[in-house]
């Protein structure tokens, strides 16, 4: 494995074009969190049911999901040991805590916990066969059949945080104004 | 140039998975106007200025020039002869201009328009050289100096319109609580 701190110059081609997609979406997300309080972090002021904290939240758990395909294939993805097929309303409520900050949860925390998650993603693409290709987890939104690369998958990993920080750019428009773009 | 009514099966890899990951995030995009009307496209509903037709024409827009820049280099991006850091606030203004409706300007004219754009992205992905690439122009948001291969442009693409994505979901949801995800 290479390490973080020489890992990124010596990567080639697609590794490296793959790595600073997912760095700078990722900045991206981050950024709309920008010296926010952990009120404000909390705070749900669109229509939408989602906070800043929240999403970053559901992105680390969603990037350490698809870190758990790469490595130990579709049965290890939801975490909890049961296929998406098999969870009950108590895991779909459980999960649903993950999109909310809880009690005791801070911005600081959940942006120190995604970075940790990152990094180790980052370490993963130095080395990972990027053509590997497992079937996607049994669930209700993944066509039956279908398999996906490891690029596949680092590819939705870019769209799926940048989907994401696009929610993010609104949440943070709507709570003071801020722009993430021109 | 392979045809568009066969290229898709034959592609491997990762000309197959950049296809799927550009066609999904399209389709996310496009599927937030479902069943709206000319009224509703053109509504800005959220603390932001954006509305769905100026997102879909501005993403259009997008990735039209980001694949003259892998065709032709970086004199393409900007607009008229300027690079971004010359550009003055008319040039801003002209631009921001794109992202609304305009009289005369459809929903359905504006879908067919992306269409157009995607096909023509999808038969160049068929042939093109992943790892060729070109300087970027001068902009405030690029780095001095930064290098973008073919592939880096792809993956952006899909980045921008997964980011653009989040835009609309948030949009789409202030205007009829119609929500993209679970």
């Amino acid at each position: 494995m290479t390490s973080t701190e020489t890992g990124t110059p010596t990567l080639s081609g697609e590794r490296a074009d793959l790595l600073d997609a997912l760095g700078k979406h990722r900045f991206f997300l981050r950024f709309t969190a920008r010296e926010l309080t952990d009120e404000q972090a909390a705070q749900r002021p669109t229509v939408s049911a989602l906070s800043l904290g929240g999403l970053l939240k559901h992105v680390t758990d969603s990037e350490e999901a698809w870190v758990r395909f790469i490595e130990d294939g579709p049965d290890a993805m939801t975490g909890n040991g049961k296929s998406w097929a098999e969870w009950t309303e108590q895991d779909y409520a459980e999960r649903e805590k993950t999109f909310a900050l809880q009690p005791g949860e801070t911005l600081a925390g959940v942006l120190a916990r995604y970075e940790e998650v990152a990094r180790r993603t980052d370490e993963l693409i130095a080395t990972v066969d990027l053509d590997l290709s497992q079937p996607l987890p049994e669930a209700p939104w993944y066509a039956p059949g279908t398999s996906w690369s490891v690029r596949r998958v680092l590819m939705h990993l870019v769209a799926e945080t940048a989907q994401h920080s696009g929610h993010a750019d609104i949440i943070r428009e709507a709570l003071d104004g801020a722009k993430s773009m021109g | 140039m392979t045809s568009t009514e066969t290229h898709t099966p034959t592609l491997s890899g990762e000309r197959a998975d950049l296809l799927d990951a550009l066609a999904k995030h399209r389709f996310f995009l496009r599927n937030t106007t479902r069943g709206l009307t000319e009224e509703q496209v053109a509504a800005a509903p959220t603390a932001s200025s954006l509305c769905l037709g100026g997102l879909i024409k501005h993403v259009a827009h997008g990735e039209r020039q980001w694949v003259d820049f892998i065709l032709a280099g970086p004199s393409v991006l900007a607009s008229g002869d300027k690079d971004w850091d010359e550009w003055d606030e008319s040039d801003y203004a002209t631009y921001h201009e794109t992202f609304r409706m305009q009289p005369g300007e459809t929903l359905a004219g504006v879908l067919a328009d992306y269409e157009q754009v995607a096909l023509r992205t999808d038969e160049l992905l068929a042939t093109l050289d992943l790892d060729a690439g070109h300087p970027l122009p001068r902009a405030p948001w690029f780095e001095p100096g930064a290098h973008w291969s073919a592939r880096r442009v792809l993956l952006h693409i899909i980045g921008e319109t997964a980011q653009h994505s989040g835009h609309a979901d948030i949009i789409r949801e202030a205007l009829d609580g119609a929500t993209s995800m679970a």
